[in-house]
């Protein structure tokens, strides 16, 4: 998502060509600084146009549709107070989206996100109205919990050489068991001021619409894991593991160990993801996220990933996840029963891998 | 005489009652080119691996450069300057050919020590550009190893190997991954590799691709070699009758 860096904000302004003194430190500064960002700002574009190219036009195209569609459809689709609830919509399974994206990059799979996110909200809730330890506790709690998930299941996928799909359905069950056995099926509602007001947003006098924080903390996890990905050795192996994972064992790269940093990322962004859901309904029960993972995985292979692992990008998932949200979204406002919007899920997923596969085929034989 | 970079002395192994190698001894000299040719069974894999530290040797010894050296794993050979290219090349085809020349041994800038240090995307593929060319190659560096071809493949799995600077590379069916007609693709790698001071084992169970590269000829049959002889001054044909005898004896034998 680092690639969305806006390439012409960094482009000198041609007003200031002549007010710096080359020979003062100002001016050397500035000279620096300037020059600085404009490269910065020739890579992302370099970086931008890149990745357009990996995700695939497909995705931009359908998206557009879909707006102008639905704009026709609904008079209240193109309202700013909509797009709002768009983003919010996207919070939750944005979060674990993430995740799952780069699980999934490194040739694995993650069934238990929605069922990790469940009990990582509860057990939140617990902390902060069982025990004295506060907000900290409490998201030290979630993200305990997703981590702990996470870890169980690099490590029987990895040093116990179980299919993840085998392993997460099996997590996935026992998590959301753990969960009711522990809170009796029981709604736990917050009480905490500071966890209410994360659910909540901010405005000012002037706006008329308000910046949820839960938005915020989507976007900061995209924006966390496109800084990361491109430039630490975790991005590398993540594609490399999940391209040739024997090829990436004899060069030395410890297979097993990383599976075990990217299953417990995956846990850890699907336990946040409960916190901020949890702020967002200030209660939490065991029985929510059911059904989450079908979601999280649509919007992931909508967005370009393959599930035999090495590819995908983080703004495909966002976009998957964006086309996704508004679909569900503009079926609700145009008044098309409920129940078609399950169907309309599975049908985006199986349109969309049809869609990828066509497009490989057409390029593997040039 | 070239110094000898490799020697193999009387090297055994067995799986259970099952003797694959009884005793093969070869030496290798400083950039030399030795081909190892023989059947399926004929034990050629295992060779591979327990000089490429996958397997432990049963009896026997192996010098590098005079000295004795001993490898319990993959890494210890590595270290040892010996490098292995698989038949199927190993790389990650998703990535481009700079970052699977560079897996595993990344190189940064910024700190130390991370969080402050980011891989040094330029670096490597100046110096990924730089090795490829080495071995007569100007491959772009940023095109994802999927859409090369089997020989621009093979390339960069020696130009990976090349970056851990051996001394021994061996490599198993060089000539697979290429058609017919472009061994002598492969006989232009080998060249450029014996500049380098490479020394080279090439295993594979085509001969006839075998002789066309190599300086020596060795022919395994059942865990031993039967025959060994110097490429120089021999006739394809004469060659080809000498191998393929020793191969059809070997497959009368196992039929008694």
């Amino acid at each position: 998502m680092s690639d969305l860096d806006e390439p012409s904000a960094s482009e000198p302004e041609p007003g200031k060509e002549h007010s710096t003194n080359a020979s003062s430190w100002q001016g050397e500064c500035l000279a620096w600084l300037r020059k600085t960002i404009s490269d910065i700002g020739q890579r992302s574009f370099a970086r931008l146009r890149k990745t357009i190219s990996d995700v695939g036009p497909g995705l931009f195209i359908i998206l557009a549709v879909e707006i102008v569609v639905f704009r026709f459809l609904s008079p209240y689709f193109f309202t700013v107070s909509n797009f709002l609830s768009i983003g919010r919509r996207m919070v939750t399974t944005g979060i674990m989206a993430a995740g799952e994206t780069i699980v999934i990059i490194a040739g694995g799979f993650d069934l238990s996100v929605g069922s990790v996110a469940a009990a990582a909200g509860t057990g939140a809730a617990y902390v902060l109205e069982n025990t004295g330890a506060g907000m900290p506790g409490g998201v030290a709690t979630a993200l305990a919990i997703g981590l702990l998930v996470g870890l169980v299941n690099g490590a029987v996928t990895g040093y116990g050489r179980i299919n993840p799909l085998i392993t997460t359905l099996g997590t996935l069950a026992i998590v959301r068991g753990i969960a009711f056995l522990m809170t009796n099926n029981r709604q736990i509602d917050v009480k905490n001021p500071i966890f209410k007001q994360l659910g909540r947003g901010f405005t000012r006098e002037n706006w008329d619409f308000v910046i949820y924080y839960d938005v915020l903390f989507l976007i900061g996890v995209f924006l966390v894991f496109g800084f990361i990905i491109p430039r630490y050795r975790f991005g590398r192996y993540m594609y490399a593991i999940g391209s040739n994972e024997r090829a990436a064992s004899l060069a030395g790269v410890q297979v097993n160990r990383w599976k075990l940093v990217f299953f417990g990322v995956c846990g850890m962004l699907a336990g946040f993801a409960g916190l901020v859901n949890s702020f967002k309904l200030v209660t939490a029960a065991p029985s929510y996220n059911q059904g989450d993972e079908l979601e999280v995985i649509t919007a992931v292979i909508l967005g370009g990933a393959s599930l035999l692992g090495g590819r995908g990008r983080l703004l495909g998932t966002f976009l998957g996840l964006l086309f996704l949200a508004i679909l569900l979204n503009g079926l609700v406002i145009s008044g098309v029963d409920s129940f078609y919007q399950r169907i309309a899920t599975g049908s985006a997923l199986i349109l969309a891998v049809l869609f990828d596969e066509w497009r490989r085929s057409r390029i593997s034989r040039h | 005489m070239a110094e000898i970079a490799l020697e193999l002395v009387d090297i055994e192994k067995s799986f259970g009652p099952l003797e694959v190698l009884t005793g093969v001894s070869l030496s290798v000299p400083e950039a030399g080119c030795y081909g190892l040719v023989g059947d399926n069974g004929a034990g050629k894999s295992t060779l591979l691996k327990i000089l490429s530290g996958v397997y432990p040797r049963d009896a026997g010894e192996i010098r590098i450069m005079g000295k004795p050296v001993d490898f319990h794993s993959a890494i210890d050979a590595r270290f040892s300057g010996i490098e292995m290219i698989y038949q199927d090349l190993a790389l990650a085809g998703e990535l481009d050919a700079a970052s699977n020349i560079f897996l595993g041994r990344e190189h940064y800038r910024g700190s130390k020590y991370p969080p402050f240090r980011w891989l040094d995307h330029k670096r490597m593929h100046a110096e990924a550009a730089k090795v490829l060319e080495s071995v007569g190659s100007r491959l772009s560096t940023d095109r994802q190893v999927k859409w090369l071809s089997g020989g621009e493949r093979q390339l960069v799995a020696v130009a990976r190997a090349l970056e851990f600077d051996p001394r021994i590379l061996l490599m198993d069916e060089p000539t697979a991954a290429l058609s017919i007609e472009k061994v002598n693709e492969v006989t232009r790698l080998i060249s450029r590799l014996k500049d380098r001071g490479v020394s080279m084992i090439l295993v594979s169970h085509r001969f006839t691709d075998l002789i066309q590269v190599a300086d020596t000829i060795g022919v395994l049959v059942h865990g031993r070699i039967v025959d060994e002889f110097e490429v120089v001054g021999q006739s394809t044909d004469e060659m080809t009758t000498r191998i393929v005898r020793l191969m059809g004896e070997a497959d009368a034998g196992a039929l008694k």
